[in-house]
């Protein structure tokens, strides 16, 4: 298969007319490329005879041998319809509590059964000598992490929030982010649309207002902090009470933090409703990366978008710069003026609809159906269906949480803040280090950490 | 045509009307939601699902989504290999403080 270099392996699969890359383990369904930065399981697959490889992170190579990590058959249509009714007749929590016990039938399942699924097949053993050596000699601490120690301000994510703390912290710092760049999920994104190339922004002012913010807080942190920056870095777990595990490409990184910034940004939400796993369906964050790091091809695709906010009307815009058809569907109230921009561009646009179901229609196209919201006028049976090559939908994203949890900070489910969040902006840990919360992660809309300063209040 | 199902939980494959049938078999904790359905449990540990769980659960025990709190994220956020894990020097998670369930 030939496709272009300087990708990922999940986006020349896609522009092959792949999108298809796992079956989920219990139903069978399809899966693909869905957060594109590495957090979920839909883009697993085996490589080069490695399992459970995220394919959405792997650049290409030459020669690479990609395979998904089950038998194909197995997952045949008949088979499919099968497990989906006949799941029905088995407990929730059936699949991997069952066939434990006696020996010989736990042997046929593990040996058998499972491997049918494609789940739990080991690396081929002739690729072991390639995984990472063991250390030599005694001595098990020689490799392969290498020690940061101890680090007086410790932020992760480089977007605005984490940029205006680079700037105000003293001491020895460290800024990581998973970007190769600082700025954030946006910033390639804004720059290209606020770029020489780019569109008459006259229309849609926040999104000019959010480069001008952030294009000089990136330069200003270049010039004074760029040497601070680890790019291409992602913080993988917190020990308590301040260790941190970073991963730099495929080199570990143990740190201590006097005071952590934890800046990481929210992940996409896609909504509870019937078909929300089908491929093709994926947030804004995961659509910047696909745009603006992976070079993804969009030219004269249809591509829905759903939702309101900052990130729909970025995700319009640079899609309609990209060469792509638009068709929105505007859920929530306000940005009237953009709204307006949109109809006087010719793009498609409908309002008063909420999303009710998507089905996947063929292989690489999808459909949505979508009934009137609770307040829009109309008979309440009434559907429209769209069809369009992938959707996009912009919700408010959920803060990022995982590291400061294992650290030991509180996190409570605070729905308007978009999910679990922390209750205080900063909080002091038992060893007498910190953790202070700031942008996305700490709950803010992108739209303040684009336009206001960030100490306004959450809304 | 099978009518798709709403997925609360991608990883471990667990629908939105799984979780309520469990919420009906009587498990009315996180924690043991988490263990009998596989919400959570799965390779990005609940970044997909927990807020989504939480409310839902909320919901059907009438509850504020405030009052459901978090299950354990098990480290690390990405997989490596049993070498890289062994070498690692970081501390008993046995000395660790018990998180709250």
């Amino acid at each position: 298969m030939e496709c272009r270099a300087d990708t990922t392996v999940a986006v020349a699969l896609w522009e092959n007319g792949i999108r298809h890359l796992s079956h989920s383990h219990k139903y069978g369904n399809h899966r693909g490329l869905t957060c594109a930065r590495g957090h979920c399981t839909a883009c697993l697959m085996r490589v080069d005879g490695i399992p459970n490889v995220r394919t959405c992170e792997l650049p290409i190579q030459d020669g690479m041998k990609i395979e998904k990590q089950d038998a194909g058959a197995f997952y045949a249509p008949p088979m499919q319809k099968m497990l989906s009714i006949g799941g029905r007749l088995f407990p929730v929590g059936f699949y991997y509590k069952w066939f434990t016990k006696p020996v010989p039938v736990s042997r046929l399942f593990l040996d058998t059964i499972r491997p049918l699924t494609g789940v739990g097949r080991l690396p081929e053993k002739t690729h072991l000598p390639e995984l990472p050596a063991a250390p030599e000699g005694d001595d098990p601490g020689t490799a392969p992490a290498t020690d940061l120690g101890r680090i007086d301000t410790l932020i992760i994510g480089a977007g605005p929030a984490g940029l205006e703390q680079a700037l105000e912290a003293s001491g020895q710092l460290l800024v990581v982010d998973d970007h190769a760049q600082p700025g954030g999920q946006r910033y390639l994104t804004l720059k290209e649309l606020n770029g020489p190339d780019g569109p008459n922004l006259d229309r849609f002012p926040v999104l000019a207002a959010a480069w001008r913010k952030l294009d000089p807080l990136v330069q200003r942190f270049q010039a004074e902090r760029g040497t601070d920056f680890r790019g291409g870095a992602k913080a993988i777990a917190g020990y308590a009470p301040s260790g941190i595990l970073l991963k730099d490409q495929n080199t570990l990184l143990t740190a201590t933090f006097g005071r952590l910034v934890w800046s990481a940004g929210a992940l996409d939400t896609l909504g509870l409703f019937p078909g929300n796993d089908t491929p093709g369906l994926i947030g804004p964050r995961a659509l910047y990366r696909l745009l603006t790091r992976d070079g993804m091809d969009v030219q004269n695709k249809r591509v829905l978008l759903v939702g309101s906010g900052l990130d729909l009307w970025l995700s319009a815009a640079v899609l309609a710069h990209r060469g792509a058809v638009v068709s929105l569907v505007v859920t929530g109230s306000g940005w009237q003026s953009e709204v307006s921009a949109a109809v006087d561009l010719g793009w498609q646009l409908t309002t008063g609809l909420q999303l009710a179901e998507v089905k996947p229609l063929g292989h690489n196209r999808i459909e949505a159906v979508f009934t009137p919201g609770r307040t829009s006028p109309g008979p309440a049976d009434s559907q429209l269906r769209l069809q369009a090559d992938f959707a996009v939908i912009c919700q408010r994203g959920k803060p990022t949480y995982d590291i400061p949890y294992q650290l030991g900070a509180d996190m409570v489910n605070q729905p308007a803040r978009g999910g679990f969040t922390s209750p205080e902006p900063e909080v002091e840990l038992s060893g007498g280090s910190t953790i202070a919360f700031h942008g996305e992660a700490a709950g803010l809309l992108p739209v303040d950490m684009a336009t206001l300063s960030p100490t306004s209040e959450i809304p | 045509m099978i009518r798709p199902k709403t997925f609360l939980c991608r990883c471990e494959d667990v629908t939105l009307d799984e979780f309520r049938q469990a919420f009906r078999e009587g498990f009315s904790e996180m924690e043991s939601l988490k263990r009998y359905t596989g919400v959570g449990t799965g390779f990005c540990q609940g970044k997909g699902c927990l807020s989504e769980a939480a409310c839902e659960l909320a919901e059907l025990r009438d509850l504020g989504p405030d009052q459901i709190r978090l299950t354990n994220i098990r480290p690390p956020a990405e997989s490596m290999t049993f070498g890289q894990l062994a070498a690692l020097d970081i501390p008993d998670p046995a000395e660790q403080p018990e998180v709250e369930s």
